[in-house]
């Protein structure tokens, strides 16, 4: 009687261990996946595509700023493929799929991505009560998409860098005043940095002439005519420029870039890293990391007190980068005073 | 249900042990090695009429070799087959927990006994033998398979048990709701809910100690508190070849049957007396630590050796000799785990913290020299422990004709015993000389492994059963987790909360040496022997590199003070001798008075050492 009691009590004991150990792995899964739903997502979306030279710099600020942080956060990517759209490819249909995305993964926070983005996208995500709004890359004024700090939305604003880019000119030849030709693309991001630049002081320089051209075919005519009167060629951002006057088929940024280095007269300075790894000679650029890691970082500190909103604000990127490619410079006969080519070696964008 | 009675007959001669396994279908079949290891745990055994071999229900701990009566086994199925031969019975022990039924003797009855830990070592040295001897029993009960494997002891019911899950179960929640109400980050709070996870089953040992460390693991995977590449990044470390091969070598050392061949020499050729038979276990301790990084491993590789001499001796149960016996075995396994930098596998994790150009240097023959003063001292004062606290031991002589017979059996040397000789000796040569020829030591780990595989003698099979690979996974899963702790900049915390305390060291080795041992304690009343290590070495070798203290004084005493133990549960070396049955043969309060001389004499080695450090200029 003893020993079957000891056996009933044995069994007991048997039966509610394997009961406690269900219950251990049942409760630690679904905590841990409460925890995981809950975590807190981050969407980026980006307009050109993953291999562009800007998006790529951009998402190498971002991972700089995940790789220092320790919050538990998923972080994903999107891109729109602006650059690489074919030429049948419905903009609309491309949208209406992100937004499905967007509803599926419902971010805590939905990174926009330069102007293109937050026309096509960001825009309509700024009332929304869960999800933050964070724009980055944005050169028109925010209020443009609605955005406003009052209203919570918070973000990176990007400013060519034209007063770095007056006190370059200074310092080229023998000092004399320089005159300007400016040269983009009839685009968003065209129309913003040609605003910037129409609004700019440039001291002792003078603005001769300036065009936003609709495709690769009349930037060449620009450059070759009205540019020529011109010292200085300002080349505005040439990342989707399309080949035609038809479709939606792009020139390649290389070739662009080739091209009017090869044929411009006057000194073509870009406003873009891009530009000078590609053939150019001289840029005066924003670094494009500095935008994605600035982004990520008012990102992780909404999520730190997602009640304190105050504490928010937005910024405009100041930093910039000079890049050289020294062999085109000799070709022109420009020498640039040793701070500016040490400044491009410091950045990894001196090239010989 | 309809039970039957069985009856199994054998024929009623007297046969010697090895006669009997030959005689015996399946056990005779096997390799000579295995045959010559079986024989040193062979016990006999006589039953009186109407005793039971076993019951029902009762833990498996032996399987019984039946030369001589006759037995009946009470079940609801099918018997055993009959016959002239000698006949198996107990055969769960090679794998299920209990016995699935009672035998009885029916007339005087005479078997050979063979523990569980020898059955369990012979199926895992002999591919197919615990399916053949579990086969064995289906058959015998013709039922539906209700075998279970070690796992099921998971759900074994104990007191002990059902607690430890509960608080498996609500531990991590408290803690997370705590170090949240702390104010800690959300990152800390749910690595330290996971910690807590890991710590909880450890100190309840709910688990085999390798399974919570990967579970945290893949807890920190599932919730992304770190990227892969630093959730795993030791699984992609030089430390792991070094393991690998290190355990690769070690098992070919205990399956090739050397250390076995080296014992039964020392064996043969020392002095038959009680203090020179001690000695040779302390020295085959000491082979055993030049190539076998696990104390677990030793302890099991020993065991063997002490029971084969406790028998061969004939020694009383309880007796002096039969304890000084003992506390000479555990001695051999424990006592060199510091002599060499291989001689403990975390150990070799914890010098991964370091430099690499200080690993290579520290892993020579540094190590040895720096080492040797505290070998010597902690030999001669277990040697002194065991006078002291033993006593007499009176006069008891070994069995030299079984010893011959095993070693006769065992034959010349085997290729792959001299394979194995040679590459240990390539090894140990490599390490001792790193100073000079630079290669890393995970480089010539790395070249042992491949010359044994490449020649042959450790096969496939070997290469998946004989290496210790929960060891391994434990050893790296640990080290995993103390990795995010570290990206988490938890240890940091940790290290800069103790040195904010600990200003007192001021460079002193002695207050240093005094605070290790506080700390390791402390943190060993939680912690396994290389979980414990591991985290010390994180929270004080940056104390170390503050006072500027040798590190490897720091990861030498961190070593030494681990193997420091009061309570059963803080070692699982004991726990093994303990599971082989040693509490009933040996007088267990003097093994543990003995143990606690050898822990003040580890402490006091380690101070009397600093002389020797000072001369070496690293204190």
């Amino acid at each position: 009687m003893g020993l079957d009691g000891d056996r009933m009590n044995s069994s007991t004991k048997a039966r509610a261990t394997w009961l406690m150990i269900l219950g251990f792995l049942m409760s630690t899964l679904l905590l841990l996946t409460l925890f995981n739903s809950a975590k807190p997502r981050i969407l980026v979306v980006h307009s050109l595509s993953k291999e562009s030279s800007w998006a790529s710099a951009i998402d190498k600020g971002i991972s700089r700023v995940l790789s220092t942080n320790r919050l538990p956060a998923t972080v994903t990517r999107e891109y729109l493929n602006l650059d690489i759209l074919s030429q049948e490819a419905d903009l609309d249909r491309v949208m209406k799929e992100v937004r499905r995305k967007i509803k599926a993964m419902d971010p805590h926070i939905l990174v926009t991505v330069d102007d293109e983005t937050n026309h096509l996208l960001g825009r309509h995500y700024v009332d929304q009560n869960r999800m933050q709004l964070v724009y980055t890359g944005l050169m028109h004024d925010p209020g443009r998409y609605g955005y406003s700090e009052d209203g919570g939305v918070f973000g990176v604003r990007e400013h060519t860098p034209l007063a770095p880019l007056t006190a370059l000119l200074d310092e080229i030849g023998r000092g004399e005043p320089k005159r300007i030709a400016v040269v983009g693309i009839d685009d968003l991001t065209g129309t913003a940095e040609m605003k910037q630049v129409l609004a700019h002081d440039w001291g002792r320089h003078r603005l001769v002439t300036h065009a936003l051209v609709p495709h690769f075919e009349a930037w060449k005519q620009y450059v070759l005519g009205p540019a020529k009167q011109a010292d200085v060629l300002l080349v505005l951002t040439i990342d989707k420029v399309p080949a035609g006057d038809v479709g939606m088929v792009m020139a390649r940024e290389s070739e662009v870039t080739l091209w009017t280095e090869t044929h411009s007269a006057p000194l073509p300075i870009g406003v873009r890293h891009s530009f000078v790894r590609m053939g150019g000679g001289l840029a005066a650029s924003v670094p494009p990391d500095e935008l994605g890691g600035l982004a990520i970082q008012i990102a992780f500190e909404h999520l730190a007190k997602p009640n304190a909103q105050q504490g928010l604000k937005s910024v405009t990127a100041t930093a910039f980068d000079i890049s050289v490619r020294q062999s085109v410079l000799r070709k022109r006969q420009i020498e640039l005073p040793e701070i500016y080519v040490q400044a491009a070696r410091a950045a990894g964008h001196l090239y010989p | 249900m309809t039970e039957r009675i069985v009856r199994s007959e054998t024929s009623l001669q007297t046969r010697s042990p090895l006669s009997d396994i030959r005689a015996h279908g399946l056990l005779g079949s096997l390799p000579a090695q295995a045959l010559s290891r079986l024989l040193a745990s062979m016990d006999e055994q006589v039953w009186t009429p109407g005793e039971d071999l076993f019951r029902r229900g009762e833990s498996a701990s032996a399987m019984f070799l039946i030369v001589e009566g006759t037995v009946e086994s009470l079940h609801t199925l099918r018997p055993a087959q009959d016959g002239p031969r000698p006949v198996l019975t107990g055969q769960e022990a090679a794998g299920l927990p209990t016995y699935e039924s009672t035998v009885t003797a029916v007339t005087t009855v005479r078997a050979w006994r063979l523990p569980r830990q020898a059955v369990r070592a012979l199926c895992a040295q002999v591919p197919g033998l615990e399916a053949a001897l579990v086969r064995s029993i289906e058959r015998a009960l013709q039922a539906p398979s209700a075998l279970r494997d070690d796992a099921a002891k998971a759900a074994t019911g104990s007191n002990k048990r059902l607690i430890g899950w509960g608080m498996a179960l609500c531990v991590p929640p408290g803690l997370y709701a705590s170090t949240q109400a702390m104010d800690l980050t959300l990152q800390a709070s749910v690595f330290l809910a996971i910690f807590g996870m890991v710590i909880t089953m450890w100190v309840f040992s709910l688990v085999d100690d390798y399974i919570p460390p990967l579970a945290g693991l893949i807890c920190i995977l599932f919730v992304g508190l770190a990227p892969p590449s630093v959730v795993l990044t030791s699984f992609a470390s030089p430390g792991l070849v070094t393991l690998i091969s290190v355990f690769a070598m070690a098992a070919m050392l205990s399956g090739s049957g050397l250390s076995n061949r080296v014992l039964l020499w020392l064996l043969l050729r020392l002095p038959d007396r009680s203090s020179w038979r001690q000695l040779s276990l302390l020295l085959y301790g000491l082979l055993l630590s030049l190539g076998t990084p696990s104390g677990n491993n030793r302890m099991a590789l020993m065991m063997p050796a002490f029971d084969d001499m406790a028998r061969g001796l004939r020694l009383p149960e309880r007796s002096a000799a039969m304890t000084a016996l003992f506390i000479a075995t555990y001695g051999g396994a424990m006592l060199f785990s510091s002599t060499l930098a291989t001689s403990k596998s975390v150990t070799i994790s914890v010098l991964g913290f370091l430099p690499l150009h200080l690993q290579d240097y520290y892993a020579g023959m540094f190590w040895i020299g720096a080492a040797a003063l505290f070998t010597l001292g902690i030999v001669a004062l277990h040697m002194l422990g065991v006078r002291w606290w033993v006593g007499p031991q009176g006069q008891s002589t070994v069995n030299r004709l079984i010893l011959q017979e095993r070693m006769h059996l065992l034959g010349p040397l085997s290729l792959a015993e001299k394979c194995t000789a040679v590459v240990f000796a390539m090894f140990l040569l490599g390490s001792l000389t790193t100073s000079i020829h630079h290669v890393p030591q995970s480089g010539l780990a790395g070249a042992v492994l491949v010359g044994l595989l490449v020649c042959g003698v450790m096969t496939k099979m070997d290469f998946q059963k004989s290496i210790d690979w929960p060891m391994i996974v434990f050893l790296i899963s640990t080290d995993c987790l103390i990795k995010v702790m570290g990206y988490l900049g938890l240890n940091q915390d940790l290290s800069r909360a103790l040195a904010e305390h600990v200003t007192f060291v001021d460079g002193n080795v002695l207050v240093f040496l005094g605070l290790t041992l506080g700390v390791v304690l402390l943190i060993r009343l939680l912690l396994p022997i290389p979980a414990g290590m591991l985290l010390s070495a994180v929270v004080l070798l940056p104390v170390a590199q503050v006072e500027g203290i040798s590190p490897w004084i720091c990861i030498f005493a961190i070593g030494v003070f681990s193997d420091i133990w009061f309570f059963r549960y803080q070692n699982s070396i004991y726990g093994i001798a303990v599971n082989a049955g040693v509490e009933a043969r040996i007088e267990e309060s003097v093994f543990l008075r003995h143990n606690l001389w050898m822990n003040g004499a580890r402490v006091l080695m380690v101070f009397l050492s600093v002389p020797l450090w000072g001369w070496m200029g690293i204190a």
